[in-house]
């Protein structure tokens, strides 16, 4: 634990545990909100002590700063993202031509480019970018 | 792109001065302004800092960018 890192730590927190009432709010139980809580509150911990992101003091509630090459990865992984956002779109609208697809098909479109982000990032992070 | 047989890679002594330095490799990355994933990778080249970051490495690891980075021929089996 890092002593700059305090506010960071209880907001996150907090959110976490907003996030987890908002689900118990829905009608979830208590036991799904405890599962959807304490990964992003980890997730959170995570991310602050990766060493993929440098530690601002200056800003106690936004902390978390990429440095050259992670504004290198988050770019190309943004550029994978909308390419494959465009053509998964433009798939299911060909499609559609055919077949009746429907709105579910295309409702896939910004899950699965926000899934392509996070793992160009993992991937790019582990391997390496140049 | 290098014509075949004349291809070559970035090496470096980061590690090495580094430890010389007896700096951990979060420490380096503070003084630096890059993270300790960003420092891992460059030593282990990995990563090819920009012009600018090999500079600031050389004046933290009190050394020149010619002593620190240089261009080494693949070895082709």
């Amino acid at each position: 634990m890092k002593r700059e890192l305090i506010v960071y730590y209880i907001t996150r927190l907090l959110i976490s545990a907003v996030f987890a009432l908002l689900v118990y709010l829905s009608g979830w139980p208590l036991w799904a909100c405890i599962l959807t809580g304490s990964p992003m509150f980890i997730l959170f911990l995570y991310y602050a002590h990766s060493g993929h992101y440098l530690v601002d003091p200056d800003h106690p509630f936004t902390p978390l700063r990429r440095d050259a090459r992670g504004q290198a990865i988050r770019d190309r992984s943004l550029v994978w993202a909308v390419v494959i956002a465009g053509l998964l779109y433009t798939a299911i609208q060909l499609l559609g031509l055919f077949i009746e697809t429907g709105v579910q098909l295309r409702t896939l479109v910004l899950p699965a480019a926000i899934l392509v982000y996070f793992t160009m990032t993992w991937v790019l992070f582990r391997r390496g970018i140049q | 792109m290098s014509p075949a047989g004349n291809e070559k890679r970035l090496k470096n002594r980061v590690r090495e001065l580094r430890i010389k330095a007896g700096l951990t490799q979060e420490q380096l990355g503070i003084s630096t302004e890059l993270t300790r994933q960003s420092v891992i990778a460059i030593e282990k080249g990995r990563f090819t800092p920009s012009v600018a970051t090999a500079l600031v490495l050389a004046s933290a690891l009190a050394t020149t960018v010619d002593d620190l980075f240089w261009m080494e021929k693949k070895e082709h089996e």
